[in-house]
């Protein structure tokens, strides 16, 4: 058997240790990151936790008839923590994570408009170049590295006229083209896993759920780095020169990794509006104000669909908890509708993304790894749904009692429980990813084992 | 008057020489055809008067000038054809004579351009065609033709003939005669002796960086030129 | 003769089928993202013109109220929507579009445009600076990365030498025509962009600005040409100079992240709940719970007196409970000059990095200044929260002096009335003229020059160089 593969020369290894160098950054800081975001959530955990502890403790003591505060244990007060933690595997994916909320505290002066209002403190130009993530190295810096790696395995030979040498000697151009191309890219794939698996390792006990985002992640890299393989192979089958590999090659990374996920992007944004924040606050704010103006009617109007409660009632609500509650819940009349309607819209852009990624295997693979690890605007949205969706159920019944001038009874307030973020993970998008990305790669695989065999002819 | 002068000049390159004691003399309006095998000596003899090598020991003198202390000042009256004229092939022929042109210290008008030109025998319909258009006799021209354009006392040949079709080649040489003929110094270096053998007016025979006979080409017919070449060869092997 | 290289250059390049190829692409792409542009300009625009008049009205229409009710039902300061940032949105996405103005607190800007993106690859803005600032770049990486070693591979650059040619004229055509495209180019793409703009009536164009953006980006231009120039000038083959040239593109696009992570290692801002346990330990809970209060009530009430020459608070029959909730304003204010101030700090320290990272990357320096001259950049966020601020002091000083002068004994029970919100005046915002945008990037122009004028030398240094080092 002919050897084709030679060692690596030093350009080759510098291209490896730079990448692995990077790769080494990005998990560090990516490891980093989830650290002091578990942190960061450990301590208003603790304080919420107290502040809990102390308003059930006061409710107890008035459920005994022990004479308590009406400040204490008021229905409105009950703070519940709603935290999204970190994605299982989102240190390789943190680079815009701190753009989305992570954590608020509901209770009944929140509204849905402002429930996760919070201090922005990051400099905007931070968040605008966002930080280095492993996600990021296999999206962008991979594909290049590939194209270094591998645009001149044929050009030069054909280039220096020993292609036709070596096909009279018995060589296949697939085969030289195949081997070293394997050779040179492998190593990348190699160093990706490994700082994933350590990457995993470092960030803390792993679970079951968290070992199948893990094998996702890797099949998409696995699918993602065939893509380029096989794009890698198919320039250096069609240039001439290495000159016109080189910028070739240049020009397909550019196409793929920036061109048309841009372009995808852009007709995303153009076709579907997202909702405006400015917008929501206008609604929020001439809600507050109507529901101000007319507190007692609107009082009223929901106290008639509570009817059953209110022949319960016995004192009446004060009015700075009622018109409290009732501003909120005209603003939730006016901005939850919106937003339901919003992400109703997003799971749709969701599912249409599934189909026209193929046009873009960048986005593809964006997509598939964001959901892998649990990162992204789509983890955003379910939380922030998933809140609502909790909030919504606990201003009901805070209401009830706010309105009826009442505490809520322990059993009321076990109902409420606490808030916990079920994890999700968009198997569709991920599997679909896997199987443009394959798919892709076979047809491209095939196209240059083809052209290499028409220059094995013409070459003869 | 003298035009071309080397006086033992050596000069190697990584231990191996390339020239080794070369002293030569050319007069004006002389052609001085090297003749060589590969390897022999002859680029970089040309180099040499060139100014883009600078001999180990040993001077040269272009007209009086030594190229290597005032390279200025000798390629002012100096041109050069290579073996292969490098041209910008986005540009046409006419483009590109216009542009080396423009480095003359007394560019010519575009209609001596043109007719340098037809001069070189480059048939009109080629003058506005890119040069990467052009086969490598035509480049020839172009080349030829932007030496004749600078009215350069010296000219300097490297492998006129090599690639040229023998039609090709017989235009060539008639052009170089008629450069020749107007007086022009030409310093050629071929291994193609049938061209020279009419042209040169003396002849150098290098091997190994020597120059060992340098004779008169009136003395001798293409036979007898044939038949030293070869007995030379036979020698240094 | 530099007009003959030029004239050569230019027809070179003209009759080259790849510029051709990627002038068209870059075209047509910076029509796409003007229009873009342009409808994302109208789009916030109108939202916010929308968002303001709600705000307006719902601000007159609270009905009758106390002062200090109204101060904490507040007022929001929406940003300005720069006309600019059609063509260059900057940081507009990411940081708040809004501030809420209310009595005893400074609040950060929130409600971030890009909170309620649907989904974003992290490459993907098509805005006319992007495309202006990394593709166009690119293109000239493509076309000019042979400019020099492609002469010397096809044996011209020798037959320059024997024709008597000078390095530095041979620099001095390639510099010439780089001017020249880097002109044609910044006046075409930075027009182009601009061009929908003036369709929309809404907002004003600072022609100056454009005009400025325009320089700015032909500077770049020709300090890329030269970078590649140089390139092209040392090294040996296209095929090297090439991958140096590319390699400086993708360093200069994509260091920014890594500069922008080193950044926020640096300098980090502080944790939100940090934040705000500040505001509430020095801000609020020392005057309303502490010993500062007597003492910030006397020297504000002594000022009050100097100010009307009255001996006694009675005498002018001010509210005393209007005083106390001014002096804490006034207390809470320099807290918050100091508390924000190290916050603005903390973020302008990081620029700071990312400014010297402009240093080492023309492409970076020209985004900074792009930027700057659209007024989206971090300079700018801050101007617009400070403005915001003062003006959230001088209404809730307007509001909480009107209860100090009309409100007597009623203290909380007085009411003012639409006759009092009317004086409050709304929030406008004057974005920082160019003269002072121009002077906080002087790092980032000095640092384009240099790179031009060090480029363009050193390249005709390599030539002079290599065309006495060919004399073997």
């Amino acid at each position: 058997m002919v050897v084709y593969v030679a060692s690596f020369s030093v350009g080759q290894l510098l291209v490896f240790g730079a990448f692995a160098l990077l790769v080494c950054f990005a998990v560090i800081g990516g490891v980093q990151w989830k650290t002091g975001v578990l942190e960061e959530q450990a301590q208003p955990s603790q304080e919420v936790a107290e502040s809990r502890a102390a308003w059930f403790e006061s409710l107890e003591l008035s459920a005994t008839g022990t004479s308590v505060s009406p400040a204490l244990a008021h229905p409105m007060n009950l703070p519940v923590l709603v935290l999204k933690p970190p994605g299982p595997l989102g240190q390789f994916s943190h680079r815009r994570e701190d753009l989305h909320p992570s954590a608020g505290v509901v209770n009944g002066f929140s509204n849905e408009a402002l429930i996760f209002r919070r201090y922005e403190l990051e400099s905007p130009v931070s968040l605008l170049h966002g930080g280095l993530d492993l996600l990021l190295v296999v999206l962008v810096v991979m594909p290049l590295a590939l194209c270094l790696l591998n645009y001149n395995h044929l050009a030069s030979e054909r280039e220096q006229g020993r292609l036709s040498v070596l096909v009279i000697q018995g060589a296949r151009p697939a085969g030289i083209l195949f081997s070293r191309t394997l050779q040179c890219s492998t190593p990348l794939l190699v160093i990706l896993v490994f700082a994933s698996v350590v990457g995993t390792v470092l960030s803390g006990p792993t679970d079951l759920s968290t070992l199948v985002r893990f094998i996702l992640w890797c099949t998409v890299i696995f699918a993602y780095w065939c893509f380029w393989v096989a794009i890698c192979s198919l320039v250096a089958t069609k240039c001439a020169n290495s000159i016109n590999a080189a910028l070739a090659s240049v020009s397909v990374w550019i196409l793929i990794v920036v061109i048309l996920p841009s372009g995808l992007q852009f007709g995303m944004d153009r076709f579907t509006e997202s909702a405006s924040k400015v917008h929501l606050l206008a609604l929020a704010r001439s809600a507050e104000a109507d529901a101000l103006g007319s507190v007692d009617q609107r009082a009223e109007a929901l106290m008639a669909q509570h009817s059953t409660e209110i022949s319960h009632l016995k004192i009446e609500a004060p009015t700075y908890y009622r018109s409290a509650y009732v501003a909120n819940a005209s603003i939730n009349d006016r901005v939850g509708g919106l937003l339901d309607a919003h992400a109703q819209k997003v799971k749709t852009n969701h599912l249409r993304l599934d189909i026209v990624q193929a046009f873009s295997p960048a986005t593809a693979a964006f997509r598939a790894l964001q959901e892998s690890s649990g990162a992204g605007y789509l983890r955003a949205s379910n939380f922030e749904h998933q809140v609502r969706s909790f909030f919504r159920h606990y201003f009901e019944l805070v209401g009830v009692a706010t309105l009826q001038g009442r505490r809520l009874t322990l059993d009321e307030a076990e109902e409420i429980g606490t808030f916990n973020y079920r994890e999700s993970v968009a198997t569709s998008t991920v599997l679909s990813a896997i199987a443009v990305l394959l798919v892709l790669s076979a047809l491209l695989l095939f196209h240059a084992n083809a052209t290499a065999r028409k220059l094995e002819v013409s070459h003869l | 008057m003298i035009a071309l002068q080397a006086s033992d000049v050596s000069k190697s390159f990584d231990n191996v020489n390339a020239l080794d004691n070369v002293s030569l003399q050319v007069d004006n309006g002389d052609v001085l055809g090297l003749l060589g095998p590969n390897g022999a000596g002859k680029t970089t003899l040309i180099n040499v008067f060139l100014g883009l090598v600078k001999p180990d020991t040993g001077r040269v003198l272009v007209l009086g000038k030594n190229p290597i202390e005032d390279p200025r000042d000798v390629r002012n009256d100096i041109s050069y054809v290579p073996e292969l004229v490098a041209l910008y092939p986005e540009l046409t022929a006419l483009q590109n004579l216009e542009f080396f042109n423009s480095f003359n210290e007394d560019p010519c008008s575009n209609d001596e351009l043109r007719q340098c030109l037809f001069d070189v025998r480059l048939n009109e319909k080629f003058h506005h065609n890119k040069t990467k258009t052009l086969s490598k006799g035509m480049c020839q021209k172009v080349g030829l033709a932007i030496a004749l354009a600078k009215n350069a006392r010296v000219i300097f040949m490297d492998e006129p003939w090599t690639g040229l079709d023998p039609e090709s080649a017989s235009e060539f040489s008639d052009q170089i005669r008629t450069t020749r003929n107007r007086g022009t110094t030409i310093l050629l270096a071929t291994h193609d002796l049938f061209h020279l053998s009419g042209l040169a007016s003396h002849i150098g025979l290098l091997r190994n960086g020597r120059l060992s006979n340098l004779v008169s080409s009136h003395e001798l017919d293409a036979k007898e030129l044939e038949q030293l070449y070869l007995d030379h060869m036979r020698q240094s092997d | 003769m530099i007009l003959a290289i030029l004239r050569k250059e230019l027809h070179e390049l003209l009759a080259d089928r790849k510029f051709r190829i990627l002038f068209a692409v870059a075209f047509l792409l910076t029509v796409i993202a003007a229009m873009e542009g342009w409808q994302r300009l109208a789009q916030d625009a109108s939202l916010r013109s929308e968002a303001s008049r709600i705000e307006r009205e719902t601000w007159l229409n609270q009905g009758e109220a106390n002062p200090h009710d109204a101060a904490h039902f507040g007022r929001y300061a929406l940003r300005e929507i720069p006309a600019l940032s059609a063509f260059d949105p900057g940081i507009l996405d990411y940081s708040g579009a809004s501030v809420w103005l209310e009595a005893h607190f400074q609040n950060p800007a929130s409600n971030r445009r890009a909170e309620n993106r649907i989904d974003s690859y992290p490459l993907a803005s098509v805005t006319p600076a992007w495309l202006l600032s990394v593709i166009v770049p690119l293109v000239l990486v493509i076309l000019l990365f042979g400019t020099v070693v492609a002469e010397r591979e096809r044996g011209t650059l020798r037959f320059l030498w024997v024709q008597n040619a000078r390095p530095v004229q041979l620099i001095l055509g390639k510099f010439s025509s780089a001017l020249i495209i880097a002109a044609l180019l910044a006046a075409l793409f930075v027009s182009l962009s601009c061009m929908p703009i003036v369709f929309y009536q809404d907002v004003t164009i600072d022609w100056l600005s454009v005009l400025a953006l325009a320089v700015c980006y032909f500077i770049a231009y020709v300090c890329i040409c030269g970078v590649i120039t140089l390139i092209s000038s040392v090294v040996r083959t296209s095929h090297t100079a090439f991958w140096l040239a590319a390699l400086f593109w993708v360093t200069t696009v994509f260091g920014p992240l890594l500069v922008a992570q080193a950044a926020k290692e640096l300098h980090p801002v502080p944790r939100d709940r940090d934040f705000g346990a500040a505001i509430q330990q020095e801000a609020q809970a020392p005057f309303w719970l502490g010993a500062a209060q007597y003492e910030e009530v006397a020297i504000y009430e002594a000022e009050v007196m100097t100010r009307h020459r009255a001996l006694d608070a009675k005498e002018l029959g001010l509210n005393r409970d209007a005083l106390v909730l001014q002096a804490h304003e006034r207390f809470a204010n320099r807290v918050y000059d100091r508390l924000y101030g190290e916050l603005y700090n903390t973020h302008v320290q990081q620029e700071s990095v990312l400014r010297s990272a402009s240093l080492f990357s023309p492409i970076f320096a020209l985004q900074r200044i792009s930027r700057g001259i659209a007024r989206t950049d971090t300079s700018a966020q801050i101007h617009f929260a400070e403005s915001a601020e003062q003006h959230r002091r001088d209404i809730i000083e307007q509001l909480n002096e009107d209860m100090m002068y009309n409100a007597g004994e009623e203290s909380f029970r007085y009411v003012a009335d639409r006759d009092l919100w009317q004086t409050v005046d709304d929030f406008e915002y004057e974005s920082p003229p160019l003269n002072e945008v121009l002077k906080r990037y002087r790092l980032e122009l000095t640092s384009l020059v240099l790179w031009t004028l060090l480029s363009f030398i050193l390249a005709a240094v390599a030539l002079q160089l290599r065309s006495r080092a060919e004399v073997k």
